[in-house]
């Protein structure tokens, strides 16, 4: 017996379907509107797109994300050492792959790269008709990487970089630079919108923040399969949706760029996109900034849950700015209209240690006891740490009262 | 409290030497003297801080097989170091690879253990040692656990890496670019526990490493392996298997051991006509606890995940009855979580618990410190395995116990009634086959992942055809040649759909309804005996009744119960030849290996009460049959044979279960497999052979190589199944040989040893004319 036939016959271990034989072999033809390049390593194919500045994609136009300020691309990118990132130098970057596991086995057939220059934004995209044209196409990007200073990606620093190293060693090619100032826009776009968005996928960037419509866009989890399709069918046309998904993904990465910026101007939209750049204050350590942030947030938030949480956020920033007293007065809003345990808890302190109001003190610890010893609170386990540091709380400020009373007396 | 645990071993022994109740039932009481050691000098070529830290860590000399090794690593030879527990065997890899990371830091090597509590207990060690040379050796492990923030400083840093199989397949080689510094400079490769690479583990691993030395040498290096095998007869040929390379062994232990006493105990019969012994869980229990109730750190292996737990609750239950804290007792066995093993570990090196019983997951070097006694809950299928266990106990010297109590199978049987078999060089050899074609075809798909084929490559040894191997995953569009190579098409992660650990790639998890969480996994294959709806499944003690197997979504779910029964499941199984590799005419019949399809249907379960064993119910079992392709040995008797032997058709029906109930006890002997490896089946017409014929296959989908090794020597394996059913003292079948007369008839047992003569029969040809 022949080995393909045990192979057929173990088929059904592998559970591989069976298969229509192979069509016989199809030439690689041209691409419309792609070009031929050719190097050292061979040819892949190459198409230009030019867009001047003022040049629209969804509500903004694409030279607003020049000329941001070092501040606000610092918070951008939540590094104040990426404030002196230059967009105008930086290559936009976007791959299409042959898989979205990840590992050695995964190819990015379809590398969009793109940048400004002088009166606009230059798109190239880079395409190998067949595996074997990869090495000529990584050597032509390491070209164009090297003209540029930075990169600029949705998810890059996981996906894309990663997965362009590891093409460049498995072709035992010199990589080029890889490591350059990145600013990943994911992460930013995380940070100012997951209060709004259920996922901060670049799609729902679009949709919700940058107001663009895509029509017949392809879903990313379909591209392996339609270059598949390509390369055993050989039609282009079938490309056609995946090169202009790629091209736009682009486009959005540079809206993106204007829309945060706007946004850590102080110049957002909503509640949710002010408390986003408010907490990304706290956590870059500038309280002031984050108080008038989260000030911003509270003006434009309607939700009520929203606003408890935004309140709380202020408390605390202000607190960490030195302003005791108008923090002091936050948290007693915020005790007062929800019962807050964090907030009943701070106000406690901000009573026994500056306010030297023992009495104060006790009656908040009583109210937080209270809510815990209901029935609800109970039943939960994770409060029961909370439980005995009010318990501790209490019987502490009992022995401090009573020293109070002795020495009084 | 372990005050003066020698005493404690002695005072038992005294005990039972005047204990005449357990003397008869002893066939065998050997003393193995204490062993003195042969040493050798620091070799010249060592780095004196190497030296310096052995000192200091009060070694002043080598043990022979360590300086041999340390020569052989020097020379560039692959080598694997023979030696049983506490012989130091770790130095023989550690030493040649420091020497190596000292002398040139950009040096690295990777260390692979079977497991991964393994790996975390030789990581100290190491650490040790290289703390005392005063470098700055990186040791890291890389594993599941491995925190993602972690990971890179590893790739890029770790001189050593310490890992196991499953995670080099799955984590590391199809990432091999993110290991640049790893590959580039790979001098030493460390494979631990080398045995257990054997069956379907080994036939991964084997191709595990062709993906390897693929990449290595992508990246300009050539590693040399060092391993580390139990004692067993063809270690030379296992690690050459496996390496596809040449080997040297290393089998002079230099190593001093304490005073054994290794005792083989066989629980009376109880019942002659049924040849039914006394219980080998009870007499376990009884064993165990006697050294358990003196304070003598214990441990019992048992053969099954049921064993365990059943041995479990019986010793807790003697403890409370004493008064004693039940928790001084622990279970351990696959499918218990890994915090949960972690805990039990830490406990018995700190003296926290006193008894455990475990399955052979404890045989290996896990650091559990030292016990005293080992009690071998029947035979552990192995005869290295049951040096193993025997070397659990007693590992840092000093008089240790090892007690191996007979279940009423023949092989427990046959091994307890031949103790000079036992005691003398071990038979079994090792068996794989890395070119069984699922397994195979798994790890092309995985290296054509890593990197394209190129046309003319080989991937290993591999005997098949690679092209064609390439040529067929083309046509299922998961490679694409052009230019001349094969290129990865598919959008999968191949390594994520393979486990190392089984021959199918398929896992049922088991789902606790009640508290919502998973409390184990168990292989597809044998899920459907295990946990088919109402089964009673045990996890730490605890049981738990099937509520519903769910086929399609690969989940069981289960409720904790309560109840005085556990259950035991029977399937009927059919088989079919597909293609014969060889057959050969013998003087008895004739003897074939070939590719099989059996495909197995479960019928019912039975209820079987605790501690009595009774039959309380029973109950059908729905669940569609299973199709697997194997090898196979078989068997076929000539047409009138029945005649001849002067019975009818059913007789010999009877007399051929018979003879199969025999060989699938006595087979896993002779190639080095566990029980479940192997199966035989028994047609009075086969449809293929249209004879009497005695089928006995690998149990693993594609085959292992059992079959085939045990073709290449039935007769011997047919006189030795003789030899057990002529010498068992029943009159016409138990358990122990043949199989009870209820099952196998007045004259199977009968039959069965005509049958065996038969098939024993071999032609008196001294030349090498083979077939």
């Amino acid at each position: 017996m022949s080995l393909t036939d045990r192979l057929k016959r173990l088929g059904a271990v592998h559970r591989m379907a069976p298969v229509e034989p192979l069509p016989p072999r199809e030439p690689a033809g041209d691409v419309a509107g792609f070009e031929p390049c050719a190097n050292g390593f061979g040819t892949f194919l190459m198409r230009e797109r030019f867009y001047p500045l003022t040049h629209a994609h969804g509500c903004h136009a694409l030279g607003e994300a020049l000329g941001c300020e070092e501040k606000t691309l610092g918070v951008l990118a939540r590094d104040r050492r990426m404030g002196t990132f230059d967009v105008s130098r930086a290559l936009f970057l976007d791959t299409e792959t042959t898989g979205l596991s990840g590992g050695t086995g995964t190819v990015a057939f379809l590398v969009g790269v793109a940048g400004f220059e002088a009166g606009g934004f230059r798109v190239r995209q880079l395409f190998m008709r067949d595996f074997d044209e990869e090495p000529a196409l990584l050597f032509g990007l390491s070209l164009l990487l090297s003209e540029r200073t930075g990169l600029v990606t949705y998810n890059g620093k996981t996906f894309d970089m990663p997965l362009l190293a590891t093409r460049f060693v498995a072709n035992r090619l010199a990589a080029p630079e890889l490591d350059l100032p990145h600013l990943d826009l994911l992460h930013a776009a995380r940070r100012l919108w997951r209060h709004d968005l259920q996922e901060v996928t670049l799609g729902a960037v679009e949709r919700s923040v940058l107001a663009i419509v895509r029509t017949g866009d392809v879903p990313g989890m379909m591209i392996p399969a339609l270059y598949f399709q390509y390369l055993t069918e050989r039609r282009p046309a079938a490309l056609e949706p995946v090169f202009s998904h790629n091209l736009l993904d682009l486009l959005s990465l540079v809206s993106v760029i204007a829309a945060g910026a706007r946004a850590c101007r102080g110049e957002g939209r909503g509640a949710g996109e002010h408390y986003g750049v408010a907490r990304t204050h706290d956590s870059m350590k500038s309280p002031g900034e984050a108080v008038e942030g989260y000030r911003r947030a509270l003006a434009a938030a309607t939700e009520e849950s929203l606003q408890r949480t935004i309140r709380k956020g202020l408390a605390r920033a202000l607190a960490r700015a030195g302003r005791g007293d108008e923090a002091a007065a936050e948290w007693r809003l915020v005790s007062e209209r929800w019962e807050d345990l964090e907030a009943l808890e701070a106000l406690a302190k901000w009573a026994e240690h500056r306010m030297r109001d023992l009495a104060m003190a006790s009656e908040l610890v009583e109210r937080a006891l209270a809510k815990l010893n209901s029935p609800l609170f109970r039943s939960i386990r994770a409060h029961d740490r909370q439980r005995a540091a009010f318990l501790l709380r209490r019987e502490r400020l009992a022995a401090k009262r009573a020293r109070a009373a002795r020495a009084s007396s | 409290m372990r005050g003066f645990p020698d005493h404690d071993v002695d005072r038992f022994l005294d005990e039972i030497r005047r204990d005449d109740d357990f003397q008869k039932n002893l066939t065998s009481w050997k003393v193995l003297p204490a062993r003195e050691a042969v040493t050798a000098p620091f070799p010249d070529n060592l780095d004196p801080r190497l030296v310096a830290a052995m000192k200091s860590r009060g070694i002043e000399q080598l043990f022979s097989h360590q300086a041999q090794a340390a020569a052989l690593a020097a020379a560039g030879k692959n080598l694997v170091v023979v030696t049983p527990t506490a012989s130091g065997k770790t130095l023989c890899y550690n030493l040649p690879v420091l020497n190596e990371l000292l002398a040139r830091p950009e040096s690295r090597a990777l260390y692979l253990f079977p497991t991964k509590a393994l790996s975390a207990d030789q990581l100290d060690e190491l650490h040790g040692v290289v703390t005392s040379t005063g470098s700055d050796v990186k040791t890291f492990t890389f594993d599941g656990d491995t925190p993602a923030d972690a990971r890179r400083a590893i790739r890029s840093a770790g001189h050593i890496v310490v890992t196991n199989p499953d995670m080099l397949h799955s984590g590391i080689l199809p990432h091999h670019t993110r290991w640049v510094k790893l590959f580039e400079n790979l001098k030493f490769v460390v494979l631990d526990e080398l045995h257990h690479y054997r069956g379907v583990f080994g036939s991964h691993l084997a191709n595990v490493l062709r993906r390897l030395k693929r990449i290595c040498k992508f990246y300009g290096s050539s590693p040399r392996f060092i391993c580390c095998s139990a004692t067993i007869a063809n270690p030379g040929e296992l690690a050459s298997r496996l390496l596809e390379e040449e080997v040297a062994v290393v089998d002079q232990n230099g190593a001093p051991s304490g005073e054994k006493h290794f005792l083989l105990y066989n629980p009376p019969v109880v019942n002659r006509e049924l040849g039914i012994r006394r219980s080998v869980i009870k007499q376990s229990c009884d064993v165990a606890d006697r050294f358990l109730e003196k304070g003598c750190p214990t441990i019992v292996f048992a053969r099954s995940r049921l064993t365990v737990e059943v041995l479990t609750t019986y010793l807790k239950e003697r403890m409370s009855r004493r008064h004693k804290n039940p928790d001084l007792i622990q279970g351990y066995r696959g499918g218990y979580l890994p915090n949960e093993r972690r805990a039990i570990e830490g406990a018995l090196r700190d003296g926290t618990v006193m008894g455990v019983v475990s399955t052979n997951a404890l045989e290996l070097g896990i650091d559990i410190g030292s016990l005293e006694v080992s009690v071998m809950c029947g035979y552990p299928g192995t005869v290295a395995s049951a040096w193993q266990q025997a070397g659990r106990a007693g590992r840092r010297q000093g008089r240790s116990v090892a007690v191996l109590i007979a279940s009423s199978t023949p092989l427990d049987q046959y091994m307890v009634g031949h103790p000079d078999y036992f005691f003398g060089r071990p038979p079994e050899g090792a068996v794989l086959n890395p070119d069984n074609l699922v397994i195979l075809m798994s790890h092309v798909k995985c290296a054509a992942f890593e990197l394209p084929f190129e046309d003319g490559e080989r991937f290993g040894g591999c005997r098949e055809d690679l092209g064609e191997l390439l040529h067929f995953l083309e046509e299922h569009r998961v490679l694409r040649h052009v230019g001349n190579r094969w290129h990865w098409m598919a959008d999968v992660y191949p390594a994520g759909d393979v486990s190392l650990r089984s021959a199918t790639t398929d896992n049922v998890v088991i789902h606790d309804l009640v508290n919502d969480r998973v409390i184990g996994e168990i292989d597809w294959a044998s899920a459907p005996l295990i946990v088919h709806d109402e089964a009673i499944y045990l996890h730490q003690s605890r049981q738990y009744q099937i509520e519903k197997f769910d086929v399609e979504g690969k989940r069981a779910e289960a409720r904790p119960v309560e109840v005085d029964y556990y259950t035991d499941a029977e399937a009927k199984t059919d088989i079919k030849v597909l293609d014969v590799f060889c057959e050969q005419a013998e003087p008895g019949g004739q003897r074939a290996h070939g590719e099989v399809a059996v495909t197995t249907l479960p019928v019912l379960y039975k209820k079987i009460r605790f501690h009595t064993h009774e039959n309380v119910g029973w109950g059908y079992i729905h669940l569609p049959e299973q199709e697997m392709q194997t090898t196979s040995f078989w068997f076929s008797y000539g047409e009138n044979d029945h005649q001849a032997l002067g019975v009818t058709t059913e007789e010999m029906g009877l007399g051929l279960k018979a003879l199969a109930n025999i060989l699938a006890q006595v087979a896993p002997l002779y190639v080095m497999a566990e029980p479940h490896d192997l199966r035989a089946v028994a047609m009075v017409q086969s449809p293929f052979t249209k004879r009497p014929t005695v089928y006995v296959y690998d149990n693993h989908p594609g085959g292992v190589g059992f079959s085939e090794r045990i073709f290449d020597d039935c007769a011997r394996l047919f006189r030795a199944a003789g030899e057990l059913v002529g010498g068992c003292v029943c009159p016409d079948g138990c358990p122990s040989c043949v199989g009870p007369a209820l099952e196998v008839g007045p004259r199977g047992k009968e039959i069965a040893l005509r049958l065996l003569a038969l098939g024993g029969l071999e032609e008196r040809v001294d030349s090498g004319v083979g077939g």
